[in-house]
């Protein structure tokens, strides 16, 4: 059954139609949320906003344009408001919190060697995140840790790809240097 | 080109986000740049750095948390706009057979002599809340009526008045008949809106009650109270009431709705027990399963294959082949 279906389906209170649409692309959205604030509660908390968000839209939505398109902009404004409620956490989550995420069903996806020094890369990184603004972050996230591409960031953040641009830039140049210290070892060893 | 504007490109070559002219250019700059090929080391080692962090992903655990905390929201979400008209209309049926009623609601009131000496809130508080005469409010203070949430709207009685909003609730009994489509309504209402899941329990209780005494209902509230049940079986946040309404569920005539509900429940929900009850139910419907039911089969042989309580998965297969071998 194709989206257009489901969503007339849906407009019509069927929600069984509603629960195979969010399935489709629930994925998308958790991961998204929890690559931007890296903390399970606060991913699940952004998931629910944007799918009530979407349900309670619904009967005004259009079909004018992709429902993926319009999901994802939702997405993307609630993570971007969500910020303070994020920042409220933000010590605990770097100081400590990241183990008491696994027992929620988060797995570390620790790429080191050594779990140490990935967690002590991990605390750097979440501070230098912690440093951008909430679009930079957005845009840094979405680009490095969901790969999207600019076009299509640029779609969900109802901005032109110019200004996704100008965030990646100005994000790439506040996390090099607030990550000077950390990544000068690597790029000798690496050239 | 500028050797600013190479630089802004730095990023979008690191991750590959240049076409191949601005590529070609910008590596053309980099031969005789230093500074912006130590950029993109940088920018390389970044990238790097941040590849090898432990970054939290998303799990099925996690996926299904998530699903199964926005199932509840999504729950009350519907049920939120329409309570209070649905229980007015509830109220309203009940009322012409029934006469000894008190009643509950919101009421507002404007009374004089009262000093100002309780708590201010908003002056907006009461918009929407129409405006009572003192006796009415008399009338309320005289009988069993519980006041609660009282919020001045005017508390200076330099004028000689002041006017508050509070919400007066009172406790109504209702005596008749289980087959009554007004109590079957109420009793509907209650399992859907309830917030506790004791009291939804009972109701349920009160439910499959009904239909194991009388074994007969109006075709009409018989919809509605089967529509409450599946909906409390896949979505209540209480595995008991979900149990419940499975329960009462089976001594309804079995059909696609009561069908779907239970391959929903035998395909989501993370209470193994009620898996097992959802598939003791299919097998117990199975005459009126198709051999040929590709949706029924596909949600058995899933839980065959992948779930993960050895009982569950034996069951399933159990089912399977009795409804293959319709």
């Amino acid at each position: 059954m194709s989206d257009t279906d489901l969503i007339l389906r849906a407009k019509g209170g069927d929600m069984a139609a509603f629960e195979q649409l969010v399935h489709r692309y629930d994925n998308h959205v958790l991961s998204m949320a929890a690559s931007y604030v890296n903390n399970a509660e606060d991913a699940k908390d952004i998931y629910q906003e944007v799918f009530l968000r979407v349900y309670r839209g619904l009967k005004k939505f259009e079909l004018r344009s992709e429902f993926s398109t319009w999901l994802y902009r939702i997405a993307t404004n609630v993570c971007l408001s969500h910020r303070s409620r994020r920042k409220r956490h933000s010590h605990a989550a770097i100081h400590g919190e990241e183990g008491d995420d696994e027992t929620h069903g988060l797995e570390s996806d620790a790429r080191s060697d050594s779990p140490a020094l990935g967690a002590e890369i991990s605390e750097h990184i979440e501070e230098a995140l912690n440093s951008l603004s909430p679009k930079q972050r957005m845009v840094f996230t979405l680009k490095h840790y969901e790969e999207y591409k600019i076009r299509e960031i640029a779609q969900m953040m109802k901005c032109t790809e110019g200004t996704v641009k100008r965030y990646l830039f100005t994000a790439t140049r506040k996390m090099r240097e607030q990550l000077k210290h950390m990544y000068e070892p690597v790029s000798r060893s690496t050239s | 080109m500028t050797h600013s504007q190479f630089r802004e490109w730095l990023p979008l070559l690191a991750y590959d986000e240049l076409g191949t002219e601005e590529r070609t250019l910008l590596e053309e700059h980099l031969r005789s740049c230093g500074e912006c090929r130590t950029g993109l080391e940088e920018l390389r080692a970044l990238r790097t750095g941040v590849a090898a962090s432990q970054r939290l992903r998303v799990t099925e655990a996690l996926l299904e948390e998530a699903r199964l905390e926005l199932r509840a929201a999504l729950r009350k979400e519907r049920l939120r706009p329409a309570i209070m008209d649905r229980i007015d209309g509830a109220i309203d049926a009940l009322l012409a057979p029934w006469a000894k009623w008190s009643l509950a609601g919101v009421s507002a009131v404007a009374l004089g002599f009262l000093g100002g000496y309780i708590a201010f809130s908003p002056p907006d508080s009461s918009a929407g809340i129409a405006l009572k005469a003192v006796s009415d409010a008399t009338d309320i203070s005289r009988g069993e009526a519980k006041i609660t949430n009282v919020r001045f709207d005017d508390a200076d009685p330099s004028d000689d008045e002041i006017e508050f909003t509070f919400e007066a609730v009172t406790p109504v009994k209702v005596k008749g008949s289980p087959n009554d489509p007004g109590i079957q309504s109420v009793l509907t209402k209650a399992l859907m809106t309830e917030e506790n899941p004791g009291v939804r329990l009972r109701t349920v209780s009160a439910i499959t009650s009904q239909i194991q005494i009388h074994g007969e209902k109006s075709p009409a509230a018989g919809d509605e109270v089967k529509s409450a049940l599946i909906d409390a079986m896949k979505y209540d946040d209480n595995p008991g009431v979900r149990r419940e309404a499975l329960k009462a569920l089976a001594k309804f005539p079995f059909d696609d709705a009561i069908k779907e509900g239970l391959l929903y429940v035998l395909g989501k929900d993370t209470n193994e027990g009620l898996r097992v009850e959802a598939i003791n139910a299919l097998a117990t419907a199975r005459d009126q399963i198709a051999a040929s039911d590709e949706q029924v089969l596909d949600i058995l042989r899933k839980r065959v294959e992948s779930d993960n309580n050895r009982y569950v998965r034996l069951r399933a297969r159990a089912v399977l082949e009795e409804v293959r071998q319709q």
